[in-house]
């Protein structure tokens, strides 16, 4: 083939700009730390590189959610505990001032005194709130759901709970269309208002020293506690399942993060070593234009 | 007759050739670096003999050398190779030049908080969870007006810059046409001079060059058959056999408007300032989004079916942004739509309106006599958040049997919108009515979905699947534009170096052959002084 001083130059100059093209995208990477930084780079891998990425933030939230609700079912238990500790100590106080014939007027008044206490802590845990919300209240999260009654009880005026009506249940989401309702209602605690009278009873009944009639209302104290029992092991089951979510979270997590690792991420030591045999050829390729684009025929001639 | 004048004349006509070919050389050299020049060969040869009568008969005498032609060497075939590759090289250059810039406009892949849209619509969604979990609080409220405002710039932004790109590529493929029609004018300027020349028996070799320069100017611009004559005239022709250089030429012009009643309006060659408006109305539907005519010299017109060349490169660049334009404004339609139809139980565009109406999504700077009709002129150039949105914002449904401040039911149901399919490419054109095709909207049934919720379509894609897929969509184009502009290129420095193989001049043989023409001048100039002595010696001879 026939050669020309224009094909040298033309050729010599197309390939050091493509070992140039060539170091420009490796520096690239290297300095970005990523493989793919555009749609045209590699579109399945953007895309696949975006869905992963949306999955891991929305994975973010839901572990959010799951702790947020986390909280709020530890909080739920720790106030059931301490209303069923204060019905216990009601029912015993009862079980006292039952089992004495005849008790003292000082007797009767500071089994009511206590009694009227418990109620009060019961009004108290039944006024839990994380955040400022009140966690018993159904969606009335803003005004404390459990009030002092005239007569010395305690009345719920939250919102009461039902699944088939949907009321009162707070949901939140765990993982993709997966919901659960993290809320006890205050109606669950008192038993449709089974509480507010048992305990009406044992005031009025301690009111009118009557012994006898007290053993019943131990009976249905008892009763209160065990419904309170039943609740905490229905909340307990709750947070078990989102103990669960949270490991499922972070598994997903993890795995994704290594997806994504795996399709957007650049192996530093192939880039590096890439890199420097392109900064190499680059370099040589300089040099042989020094060698090559020099002479002509008319150097040599006197 | 031969003799000593005989001789000299020989000579004298040695020294003329040779100085042609000193001469051609260095024309030669001078334009080494000159684009399009072939190098030109003087052809010599021997003159015609004179036939001699000797005692042993007749004999053929030399009479020393002629220059029979100075022509260029090129070869034709690979011209035409060269041009067809250079029409499909530059179409898609054109292409590239766009599509890296739409796909530079996404901002995708972002990472981490990165500005794309596809994260920024995460975070709107995560916005509504957090609403949903605490609907009583200002912030949430404050949080889902701000993460969905961003959405709508962002995707404001990428709509507006859409069209920018959309006006600089109409412009330029107008001023390719108009480049276009001139080019066509010089071509046809230089055939005129060519054929004066060529008529008369001379090869115009540099005009030859220049018109072949400005002839692969043309292929670049559009896919062409070029013949020339015994004349040197060219005939040029279009891939779909139009012609555009030679008899019953059509010229190319540029559509600017086709009216409803079809009426053409044009920029005659490629002339903004020369709009003309078509003699006969045309079929709308026919030339529906054609930007390219060929105007006969009737004026005619009928429309441009090109394949390649930088002009369609652009033709098609405006033909893709408005595809994108039109599925960037299905995905505002459905994210408004959809959000707005949950927020309003199921409200879906009937008349009347409802009095507690509260759309999250409007149409910005449209202004209509009631809300839906400015919902539905949503696109995603003017998608925004309703101004008065964040003390209006309902976190529960109305047609819950209890709305109380703690409940945030339809907020989490319009942030599990994510992972709902929706039936995004109904609203691709050409759209009906809102009320006509929408989303199947499920209100609250207690135990099996406390909350309400809106039917995965069938055929649907989710409103984040649906985006990755016009981001992979664009990738593949400007991939593709990228790639093949590469393989062309690589394909076309191939033949062009075949071309320089043939027609370039180097500079080493020039050389060699000034020194080789150099040695037969100076021979010449010899043989003169030679024939010089022999004649004072014959003068000499008289006393």
């Amino acid at each position: 083939m026939r050669i020309t001083n224009k094909i040298l130059t033309g050729n010599y100059l197309k390939n050091v700009n493509r070992n140039l093209e060539n170091m420009n995208e490796l520096e690239d990477q290297m300095s970005s730390g990523k493989l793919i930084r555009r749609p045209s780079d590699n579109p399945y891998d953007v895309s696949r590189s975006m869905e992963v990425n949306a999955s891991i933030s929305r994975n973010t939230q839901y572990k959010r959610n799951i702790g947020d609700s986390q909280s709020w079912v530890d909080m739920t238990d720790e106030a059931l505990s301490q209303i069923s500790d204060d019905l216990q100590r009601i029912s015993e106080i009862l079980t006292a001032a039952a089992n004495t014939a005849v008790n003292t007027d000082e007797e009767y008044y500071s089994y009511k005194t206590e009694i009227e206490q418990k109620i009060k802590g019961i009004i108290d845990s039944g006024n839990t709130n994380l955040n400022g919300k009140y966690i018993f209240g159904g969606h009335k999260t803003t005004k404390p759901p459990f009030e002092a009654a005239a007569d010395g009880t305690l009345q719920y005026v939250g919102e009461n709970g039902s699944i088939t009506a949907d009321k009162g249940l707070i949901y939140r989401e765990i993982s993709p269309n997966v919901t659960i309702d993290i809320n006890i209602t205050g109606d669950k605690i008192t038993k449709n208002g089974e509480l507010e009278s048992a305990l009406g009873s044992v005031l009025s009944h301690l009111n009118a020293e009557n012994a006898g009639q007290l053993s019943d209302d131990i009976g249905k104290i008892n009763a209160l506690r065990d419904n309170i029992l039943n609740l905490r092991a229905e909340v307990g089951a709750k947070s078990n399942r989102l103990e669960a979510a949270a490991k499922n979270n972070e598994t997903y997590d993890y795995n994704m993060t290594e997806v994504l690792t795996k399709i957007e991420d650049i192996d530093i030591t192939e880039k590096t070593i890439q890199t420097k045999v392109a900064e190499n050829v680059y370099t040589a390729s300089l040099m042989v234009g020094s060698k090559i684009l020099q002479p002509s025929l008319l150097d040599f001639l006197r | 007759m031969s003799g000593l004048f005989g001789t000299l004349n020989i000579a004298k006509k040695s020294i003329n050739a040779h100085q042609a070919a000193v001469n051609t050389t260095s024309h030669n050299i001078s334009n080494a670096d000159t684009e399009g020049y072939s190098r030109q060969r003087v052809s010599l040869e021997a003159s015609k003999p004179i036939t001699m009568y000797g005692i042993s008969g007749a004999m053929q005498m030399g009479t020393g050398v002629d220059i029979t032609s100075i022509s260029r060497v090129r070869d034709e075939f690979l011209d035409g190779q060269i041009r067809n590759e250079i029409s499909t090289s530059e179409y898609y250059k054109s292409r590239d030049e766009f599509m890296s810039e739409i796909e530079a406009i996404t901002m995708e892949p972002s990472y981490d908080d990165g500005p794309g849209l596809s994260v920024l619509v995460g975070k709107m969604w995560d916005a509504w969870q957090e609403f949903s979990k605490s609907p009583e609080d200002s912030n949430t409220r404050t949080g889902v007006v701000e993460t969905t405002k961003t959405v709508t710039d962002t995707m404001n932004n990428i709509y507006t810059q859409l069209n920018d790109l959309n006006t600089h590529s109409n412009d330029l493929a107008r001023s390719k046409v108009y480049e276009f029609n001139s080019t066509i004018a010089e071509i046809e300027a230089l055939n005129k001079q060519i054929s004066g020349i060529m008529i008369s028996g001379q090869e115009p070799n540099d005009l030859l060059d220049k018109q072949d320069v400005l002839i692969d100017k043309l292929a670049g611009m559009m896919d062409i058959d070029v013949h020339r004559d015994i004349y040197g005239k060219v005939t040029i022709k279009t891939g779909s056999n139009i012609t555009i250089v030679g008899e019953n030429k059509q010229s190319l012009s540029f559509v600017e408007e086709v009216a409803s009643d079809g009426t053409l309006k044009y920029s005659n060659n490629g002339d903004l300032k020369d709009v003309r408006t078509a003699k006969d109305k045309v079929d709308t539907t026919e030339f529906n989004g054609v930007k390219l005519v060929w105007v006969s010299q009737e004026g005619d017109i009928s429309k441009a079916e090109i394949e390649s060349g930088s002009i369609e490169g652009y033709v098609s660049v405006t033909k893709d942004i408005e595809n994108y334009q039109n599925q960037l404004n299905a995905l505002a339609k459905a994210i408004a739509y959809s959000v707005n139809m949950l927020h309003n139980d199921g409200y879906k565009g009937e008349d009347p309106v409802p009095e507690d109406y509260v759309p999250v999504f409007v149409a910005g700077g449209v202004s209509t006599d009631n809300i839906i009709d400015n919902e539905n002129a949503i696109t995603a150039g003017n998608i925004t958040v309703n101004t008065n949105l964040k003390d209006n914002l309902k976190a529960y449904s109305s047609s819950d049997p209890t709305g109380e401040e703690g409940n945030g039911d339809r907020a989490l149901a319009i942030s599990m919108l994510r992972d709902t399919k929706l039936d995004i490419n109904q609203f691709l054109p050409p759209a009906k009515d809102r009320t006509d095709n929408s989303f199947e909207y499920v209100p609250n049934s207690g135990s099996t979905e406390p909350y309400c919720s809106i039917k995965d379509a069938a055929s649907g894609a989710t409103i984040e699947g649906y985006y990755r897929s016009f981001i992979v969509e664009v990738g593949t184009s400007a991939g593709q534009a990228s790639s093949m502009v590469d393989s062309q290129d690589a394909l076309l420095s191939q033949l062009q170096l075949r071309r320089e193989s043939v027609s370039g001049v180097s500079i080493d043989e020039e050389t060699a052959n000034l020194i080789q023409y150099q040695h037969s001048l100076n021979a010449a100039f010899r043989t003169v002084s030679v024939v010089d002595e022999l004649l004072s010696a014959v003068i000499n001879l008289i006393k």
